[in-house]
């Protein structure tokens, strides 16, 4: 029936150049709001815009902050956009023989605060190996109608909630594709990672995915756990002022407050990085035990752990691979590149998520 | 739900944002089509309004047209009863041939009458000789006949047999030469003689000629033959 009567809808897209052209993906966290603009020009990407919105406050309580905090498009058309929400308001579930009736109530429980008592959720399920058990990703469903409506009402065009786990398969397909590009062809695919760690300031999550099939390009999830206790709330980013102090310190002429403050985060950065590592071994122990998931690979760190210097060395250390942060080698890769006019602005880890939802929305 | 094609918006939403974005396109379309529908009715007023001098002109001219074209018609009636009355006129006038009988009959009626009521005529011929010329008006031939009478009434006579008429006598409008061949029978040539001088005497008579004549043995009388060519005049009943 909607195939009949929206015959105007493709006509009236193609009246507006450009604009029906653009995706606009949105990660959701607790902390902070991440929005990239992709545009497709016949088989490229094109990325023409991004922006880190700071959204220190709880989700399900603050729509209307939500909205204001979302920058709306300059030329006042309505782009398609693709949000991802905060694992906060989603868990991941990996049912081990229980009933339904057993499982909503977990999932309800893990939920907590996010689900009401009469809520629905929305979920989406995929195989992790070949004995035909399945992951399973739930949200609430007020809290994802709740954040389109607020897309919506911010001047977007919000019809679609992506799953975490997915977008994150997807962003490290557009990772391994620059490394790929960029490397020699002798790569092999021991060499090509599958596993991608999401560390957010309030959230961390690893996906395992498997590699894509012939003809495809984005990769599937297979196994993901979400790292609870890992987050780096406490390890705020210092500020310009402060590393200025911590420089000045280390050279023996300021007060000794900032490299208190220094040695606090150290301190406090070690202890996540070995808690985040245990359960990485923890993860890939169980991974090692489901038939048909690759373990192999090097480690792709997103998020704004990605840009901690400790971190990836440390995470290598610890597990004994290569760990790499995400980056996007947009000018040399082969199917996305950076527009001439936003050339100047990088993609860095923090919008792996957001580039990857926006990607998935414009394919 | 597997693949790539990930949508976690509760099913309800997802309907109420596509019907919301079906009424949404299908009224921009019916917006730009009540938008092309108003500037293509604006152009057609617009275009009717600059032929409006063209029309009014047109009009004051067609009124022109119309009075001529009335006074075309009444015209045309007239011509029609004109005809009519004609048809009808020409139904009731007599032809030339018949007034032209009629006329000799009178005159050698009117002549035996008077004159010789003892000569009989046997038979008559008429034949119609040809056009009179009409170049004087009525009134004067009138005068001329008036004046042949008064020049019959001094006694003035053919001298001989052939009673010949003044050649200057003039016919009125619409009068007719005519050959009449008569065949009279009388007592004696004297009574024939009397009776081709009171007919020569008649105004209407330019010319009167005595053919074949002799006794009729059967009867003892007097049969002759008489050739005259007489002025019938076609008068209007």
């Amino acid at each position: 029936m909607f195939s009949l009567f929206s015959l105007p809808i493709p006509l009236v897209g193609r009246w507006l150049p450009g604009a029906g052209q653009q995706t606009v993906g949105l990660d959701v966290s607790e902390q902070e709001i991440c929005m990239v603009c992709v545009a497709r020009q016949g088989r490229r990407f094109v990325w023409t815009s991004r922006a880190r919105i700071p959204f220190r406050q709880p989700l399900g309580t603050n729509m209307a902050g939500l909205q204001q905090a979302i920058p709306r498009s300059i030329d006042g058309f309505r782009r398609p956009c693709v949000a991802v929400l905060p694992v906060s308001s989603s868990v991941l579930r990996w049912p081990k023989g229980e009933s339904k009736v057993a499982f909503q109530q977990s999932v309800r429980a893990d939920l907590g605060n996010a689900l009401g008592p009469r809520d629905s959720i929305e979920a989406c399920s995929w195989p992790i190996d070949n004995t035909g058990q399945q992951m399973i990703y739930c949200v609430s469903s007020p809290a994802s109608q709740s954040v389109a409506e607020t897309v919506q009402r911010a001047g977007y065009q919000c019809s679609r909630i992506e799953s975490r786990p997915h977008a994150l398969a997807r962003a490290l397909s557009l990772e391994s594709l620059g490394q790929r590009a960029a490397t020699t062809q002798s790569s092999s695919a021991d060499q090509q990672p599958t596993m991608i760690l999401a560390w957010g300031l309030s959230d961390c999550m690893l996906v395992l995915t498997q590699p894509p099939a012939a003809g495809q390009f984005w990769r599937q999830p297979t196994l993901c756990r979400q790292l609870h206790g890992v987050n780096l709330r406490g390890i705020e980013t210092p500020s310009a002022e402060q590393r200025t102090l911590a420089d000045a310190s280390s050279a023996g002429s300021t007060p000794q407050q900032p490299r208190r403050v220094v040695d606090h985060r150290g301190r406090l950065l070690r202890r996540l990085i070995h808690a985040a590592s245990e359960e990485i071994v923890r993860t890939l122990r169980i991974a090692e035990g489901l038939p048909g998931v690759v373990t192999s690979g090097p480690l792709v760190v997103c998020g704004p752990a990605a840009a901690l210097e400790p971190v990836i060395p440390r995470l290598a250390d610890v597990l004994g691979r290569e760990v790499r942060p995400w980056s996007w080698s947009a000018e040399r890769s082969v199917g996305l590149e950076v527009s001439a006019k936003h050339a100047p602005a990088t993609c860095d880890s923090r919008f792996a998520v957001a580039l990857a939802a926006a990607c998935g929305g414009a394919a | 739900m597997t693949g790539n094609c990930v949508n976690l918006l509760p099913i309800r939403y997802r309907r109420r944002l596509e019907i919301r974005k079906l009424l949404m396109n299908w009224a921009s379309s019916a917006i730009l089509l009540i938008v092309a529908c108003t500037m293509v009715t604006n152009w057609t007023k617009l275009k009717v309004a600059n032929t409006a001098g063209k029309v009014a002109d047109l009009q004051v001219a067609g009124e022109q047209v119309e009075t001529l074209m009335v006074t075309n018609d009444g015209i045309q009636e007239q011509l029609r009863e004109l005809q009519f009355l004609n048809a009808h006129l020409n139904a009731l006038v007599p032809t030339d041939d018949l007034l032209q009988t009629l006329g000799a009959l009178a005159m050698l009626k009117q002549t035996g009458a008077e004159h010789v009521p003892r000569v009989r005529a046997l038979s008559m011929n008429l034949r119609r000789a040809r056009l009179a010329q009409v170049d004087e008006p009525a009134e004067k031939i009138a005068e001329k006949i008036a004046g042949k009478a008064t020049g019959k009434a001094t006694g003035k006579t053919a001298e001989n047999s052939n009673y010949q008429t003044r050649g200057n006598r003039q016919v009125r409008s619409g009068a007719e030469d005519s050959q009449l061949v008569l065949s009279l029978f009388g007592q004696d040539q004297a009574e024939i003689q009397q009776w081709m001088q009171a007919f020569a005497a008649s105004p209407r008579v330019r010319r009167v000629q005595l053919g074949k004549s002799g006794i009729d043995a059967r009867t003892g009388g007097y049969e002759a033959e008489i050739q005259a060519q007489i002025v019938v005049q076609k008068e209007l009943p």
